[in-house]
């Protein structure tokens, strides 16, 4: 979808037109339910975390005035719900064992982890959530955009309204913090020792 | 510190340049504790770096809650539309019915005597007809009267005499201290005084004249009850 299709989508979504909201929703909902499930944990409340963020979006869609993008208007609107969810339910944060069918709802990359490497993979997910959701609000939000919205450090300085230097020195100093988090963690696996100075393919996340 | 931090997250985001890229390599080989936090870091970048496939009933549910919010939305509009037809309708009922009756009562000048000042004006050498009062109508909605006339009680005439005409139904008894004048429309009235009026009006509760005494006044009956 163009950027010119996408803003005639939401102005006739906004005048109730269904079948162009669909279109709104078939455009973002893997980018939604993936930042849900990064928040929750869990994919039945990053179900229901995804379509309040849909609906809440629906509803609001006339409040929308384009000063930024609409995926980082509907990703805040995701990690509003995913909070609310959180504060409701008040469960452990540890990601619960997956099911089989959990598992197969995670996107296998070409290099297809083992049921094994699925199950280490929402344990890390699980820890670095919590890691994250233990940093003060402006450290946690900067790495949300940039770590779970994949957000450019142009948008992100957009967003925040300061310089694409001052993203970076922020990013730098969340980070620091993200580590001091996950160390007192004291499971978390330093996994990359393996890789370490490998560039594992991760092209869809370049600072753009 | 900072800069390790920064050689890092420029690594994850894959900003470093050459020289960057060297600086981190020098920290990573000589450090231990650098290599510990560009193991955490890049692990957690790593955890995070997936998209999952929505579950297919995400867009059905999305969609069956935006028909949902469109019928309520249809719903607030009817409801709307029908509140802003009931107050037209209301509108025109004002316009039609109560204002022009407002308006008949304003012209009309009927109202109850404690209410009405006129009384007390004087139309000695008026031009103009003596006021009309219906007695009968203290809550204002009795019918309207015109002054009668006839060759010996002209308006003008007879405002010359009477400082003002009270109409009755029917003139109480205590008003017909005077023989009765008959009009020419053949209505039928009484002279009364101003003490006689006053006393009557003590009794009945229900006229207030400022200062009556000594001032003549006509009572007309209409036989409209």
């Amino acid at each position: 979808m163009t950027a010119q299709e996408e803003a005639a989508a939401i102005r006739d979504a906004a005048r109730g037109d269904a079948p162009s909201f669909e279109k709104l929703v078939l455009e973002h909902q893997k980018r939604v339910y993936s930042l849900a499930l990064k928040l929750t944990g869990s994919p039945e409340d990053a179900m229901d975390a995804s379509q309040e963020a849909f609906l809440r979006a629906y509803q609001n869609l006339r409040s929308f005035r384009g000063e930024s993008r609409f995926s980082v208007w509907l990703y805040r609107l995701t990690y509003n719900a995913c909070m609310d969810i959180l504060k409701k339910s008040r469960r452990d944060k540890l990601v619960p064992m997956p099911t089989d069918e959990e598992g197969a709802q995670l996107e296998i990359p070409d290099d297809a982890p083992q049921p094994d490497e699925v199950i280490e993979r929402r344990e890390e997910l699980s820890l670095v959530r919590k890691a994250v959701l233990a940093l003060s609000e402006d450290k946690r939000q900067i790495i949300l955009m940039r770590e779970y919205q994949g957000m450019s450090y142009a948008d992100i300085a957009k967003t925040l309204g300061v310089e694409e230097g001052t993203v970076k020195s922020r990013l730098a100093r969340a980070r620091a913090a993200l580590a001091e988090n996950l160390k007192k963690s004291g499971t978390f696996p330093k996994g990359p020792q393996s890789k370490n100075q490998s560039d594992k393919g991760k092209g869809g996340r370049g600072h753009g | 510190m900072d800069d390790l931090y920064e050689l890092i997250s420029g690594k994850l985001d894959g900003t470093l340049d050459k020289d960057g890229e060297a600086a981190l390599e020098r920290l990573l080989s000589s450090d231990p504790e650098a290599r510990e936090v560009y193991a955490l870091l890049t692990s957690a970048h790593e955890a995070l770096d997936f998209e999952a496939e929505p579950p297919g009933e995400l867009l059905q549910n999305v969609m069956e809650g935006v028909e949902r919010e469109n019928r309520e939305r249809r719903r607030v509009r009817q409801r709307f539309i029908r509140m802003a037809a009931g107050f037209a309708a209301a509108a025109a009922v004002l316009a039609v019915a109560i204002v022009p009756a407002a308006l008949r009562g304003r012209d009309s000048g009927v109202s109850p005597y404690s209410e009405n000042p006129e009384l007390t004006r004087d139309y000695h050498g008026s031009t103009e007809p003596a006021p009309c009062y219906n007695a009968d109508a203290t809550d204002g909605s009795g019918p309207v009267f015109v002054l009668p006339t006839d060759d010996h009680f002209t308006a003008e005439t007879f405002c010359a005499d009477y400082r003002a005409v009270l109409y009755f139904g029917t003139v109480p008894e205590a008003l017909k201290t005077s023989d009765p004048v008959v009009f020419s429309d053949g209505s039928v009235g009484y002279v009364i005084t101003g003490d006689d009026f006053e006393a009557y009006k003590d009794a009945a509760d229900e006229i207030s004249l400022p200062n009556p005494t000594g001032t003549l006044f006509m009572a007309v009956e209409t036989g409209e009850e």
